[in-house]
């Protein structure tokens, strides 16, 4: 029997039939949850009701939802997932420079949120898995050993294909922008040919994927990054 | 312009009037002295002869004034030295003075001459000062070129009394050393000068008198001047006031053309900047109350509401219809962006494999039941394009090939190289497309009649703009026994194949 804890859970958004739908869409989830209608609002309640999660509409009435983020960046560790119809692709790498912990572009599913959530309520911000091995769906990875095995067969493969996959494996369920991808693996070089990037995730995917075009493991999220998607968390 | 604002260039205009003033003079002096002879004697008379030697130096140029000079002496010698009517002298004293009126005659024509053309000098420098000071206002003032080009051509042709040209080039191949006229405008002998001035950058002048003047700014060439002159003498100082005038014209209009550039990309920015912003709020205030209602609708299930097979269906119609709702809103979006012009490409390289992966995750679920299987040939190089757009195409493409295709059936995407473009194509099973709609079915809105609903009409027509603003092709052909199957083809660097990261 699992043990259930409540999350604290902030929704800011300035549509009240979006809150309401929401409110009553995740309570059946345990979630303890408040609402915010603007951006002055949802710093207040951050500050006071002290949420582990918050989900933030990126169009406030009053302010800008980015400026909102970074206010309450400044002190608090909840995860932030924000909820955008931006379709501006440069705007979402912004979101998460500016520490988000994930996006949803409206209009999206409940049950996609949820598993967002999910993901997001597992860790707070820049959390990450510490685990010597981690396994899943027949992947498995030794952060030990530096080893990767497919159905229990060991492949072959790079320091930096390795470290590139270690740097999505330890935040699974998490986008990690190709620029921090390629800042974190090649430096300045990488910020200057983003193409690197590509051609190292089509080799991983060769390795690890059963069909590298329709990948399972290695998630893009278009224009932002990458995503190595786990399911639930192990 | 005033043209009495110049007095007329005497240089080159014509000196045909001089001759008979000369001799209109000489004829009224030789009436006079016929009259007064017989009261004053022929002495005197010879008095009378040189003071209007000496006028006509004022009034004519050097040559005709000598010509007065020895006409009038021979008429003196003929008609009034005795003896009369003959050249001969008989005194030696009338000798010696018919030889010094002559020499007085000419010292003072020659320096009476002289005089005047300092004077000419002189004006034509003012003049020249004129010129350059109207040019530089023109240039000051003007802001339309065509403007500027008239007034300018009326300068010269005032102050000249040369006829002026402009002709501009409209290639302006500084780089590669070509130049481009209208066709027919110019002739081969003048489209050779122009080519001669340009190279140079001086003035040229070709057999039949035309100068050919090049306008060069500082970093384009413009066009040429083109200046028919009446005389084949041109001073040095006509020469570089014309070679200022062509270099001061051709800076102004290139700062003329530089500034229209400038307001016209100021301009298209705020129509861009507009635009999306308009794009931008229609998306929002549509995606807000389909969100309330999807997320409605999935808050009432998630709460066990009528968990019953009709709610379920229920459910699920209003899950779809939202969907379809928010593909048409999209997609009308994105044909308005597309026909604006003001979509701007962001091509990077990119993973044929990636591209297919997202478009394929992007339709699966509710949108497209169909297993996609993919055919994709090993070593495909990095392909330049905006992802988010092909990604755009192909998914539009799989949930075309879904909407037409039985349950269950597979859609095949495969991805090939062909000489040096690569091949993407999306097949199906389905029912395919009759003959005679398969050239229509890119149109805006066509739908082929008797099709499913769920489609917009769009899809393909947005497919095709995003194609072709990569440079490549969209064709739809039917497949034996059934199916349908749509392919583009994306221009790709072969040499791109090799490249690799670092290790």
């Amino acid at each position: 029997m699992k043990v259930i804890k409540t999350t604290k859970l902030l929704i800011v958004d300035d549509e009240q039939s979006v809150r309401n739908s929401l409110r009553l869409g995740l309570e059946p989830c345990h979630y303890e949850i408040q609402e915010a209608s603007s951006g002055k609002e949802a710093v207040e309640r951050a500050t006071i009701f002290a949420p582990d999660l918050i989900i933030l509409d990126l169009c406030l009435g009053d302010t800008d939802g980015l400026q909102v983020l970074k206010d309450i960046r400044k002190w608090s560790n909840a995860s932030i997932l924000i909820l955008t119809v931006r379709d501006a692709e440069s705007d979402k790498v912004q979101l998460l420079d500016a520490g988000a912990d994930d996006y949803l572009t409206k209009p999206f599913s409940l049950s996609e949120l949820m598993a967002r959530l999910r993901v997001l309520e597992r860790r707070t911000y820049a959390g990450e898995i510490n685990q010597p091995i981690v396994k899943y769906n027949g992947f498995e990875i030794n952060f030990v050993a530096q080893t990767v095995q497919i159905d229990c067969r060991e492949i072959k493969i790079t320091s930096t294909e390795f470290q590139l996959l270690r740097i999505l494996v330890q935040a699974a369920g998490k986008v990690i922008s190709a620029k921090a991808l390629l800042a974190q693996v090649w430096g300045d070089a990488g910020l200057e040919n983003p193409h690197y990037i590509r051609i190292y995730i089509g080799s991983l995917r060769k390795k690890i994927e059963k069909n590298p075009s329709l990948p399972t493991f290695i998630i893009t999220e278009m224009s932002v990054g990458y995503r190595f998607n786990m399911g639930r968390l192990p | 312009m005033n043209r009495s604002g110049f007095s007329p260039k005497l240089r080159y205009l014509e000196h045909s009037g001089d001759l008979i003033r000369m001799i209109f003079g000489v004829a009224l002096t030789t009436f006079l002295s016929v009259m007064l002879e017989p009261f004053i004697g022929y002495r005197a008379v010879g008095f009378i002869f040189l003071s209007s030697v000496l006028g006509m130096s004022f009034l004519v140029p050097i040559l005709p004034a000598i010509g007065s000079a020895i006409l009038s002496s021979l008429i003196w010698d003929y008609y009034f030295i005795p003896p009369k009517f003959t050249f001969h002298i008989e005194e030696k004293e009338d000798l010696f003075m018919l030889a010094a009126y002559f020499l007085s005659a000419i010292a003072t024509g020659i320096l009476t001459t002289q005089i005047a053309r300092q004077k000419r000098l002189i004006a034509d420098r003012e003049l020249r000062t004129q010129i350059l000071y109207k040019t530089a206002k023109a240039i000051g003032e003007e802001r339309e070129q065509n403007k500027l080009v008239t007034i300018i051509e009326n300068l010269i042709s005032d102050g000249f009394g040369f006829k002026c040209k402009f002709h501009f080039a409209q290639y302006l191949g500084l780089k590669n050393n070509t130049l481009s006229f209208e066709a027919g405008k110019l002739s081969n002998r003048e489209l050779e000068s122009a080519e001669w001035s340009f190279k140079t950058g001086a003035l040229v002048r070709d057999d039949r008198g035309r100068l050919t003047l090049p306008l060069k700014g500082h970093q384009s060439f413009i066009g040429i001047m083109l200046i028919e002159i009446k005389t084949l003498v041109l001073i040095k100082e006509d020469e570089s006031l014309l070679l200022t005038i062509s270099e001061q014209t051709a800076v102004a209009i290139e700062r003329l053309n530089l500034e229209e550039k400038a307001k016209e990309a100021s301009r298209l920015q705020e129509s861009e900047r507009l635009h999306q912003t308009l794009l931008n709020s229609i998306s929002h205030e549509f995606r807000t109350p389909l969100t309330a209602i999807l997320t409605a609708t999935a808050a009432l299930q998630q709460r066990g509401h009528g968990s019953d097979q009709v709610s379920t269906q229920l459910y699920q119609a209003i899950t779809s219809a939202g969907g379809r709702l928010n593909r048409l809103v999209e997609n009308l979006l994105d044909m308005s962006r597309l026909e604006s012009g003001i979509l701007i490409l962001k091509k990077e390289l990119h993973d044929v494999n990636d591209l297919i992966g997202v478009a394929a995750k992007g339709t699966s679920g509710t949108l497209c039941t169909n297993p996609i299987i993919t055919k994709v040939a090993p070593n495909l190089p990095l392909i330049v394009i905006d992802f988010g757009l092909i990604v755009h195409v192909l998914a539009n493409l799989i949930l075309n090939a879904s909407l037409y295709s039985p349950v269950g059936s597979e859609i095949s995407v495969s991805a090939e190289t062909n000489n040096d473009a690569l091949i993407i194509t999306v097949s199906d099973q389905g029912i395919g497309v009759p003959p005679e709609h398969l050239n229509r079915i890119f149109e805006k809105f066509y739908r082929v009649p008797g099709s499913r609903a769920g489609g917009t009409g769009l899809g393909l027509t947005i497919a095709q703009n995003i194609i072709e603003l990569h440079g490549g092709k969209l064709i739809a052909k039917n497949k034996t026994p059934s199916g349908l199957c749509v392919s583009f083809s994306l221009p790709c660097n072969l040499g791109l194949e090799k490249m690799s990261g670092p290790l």
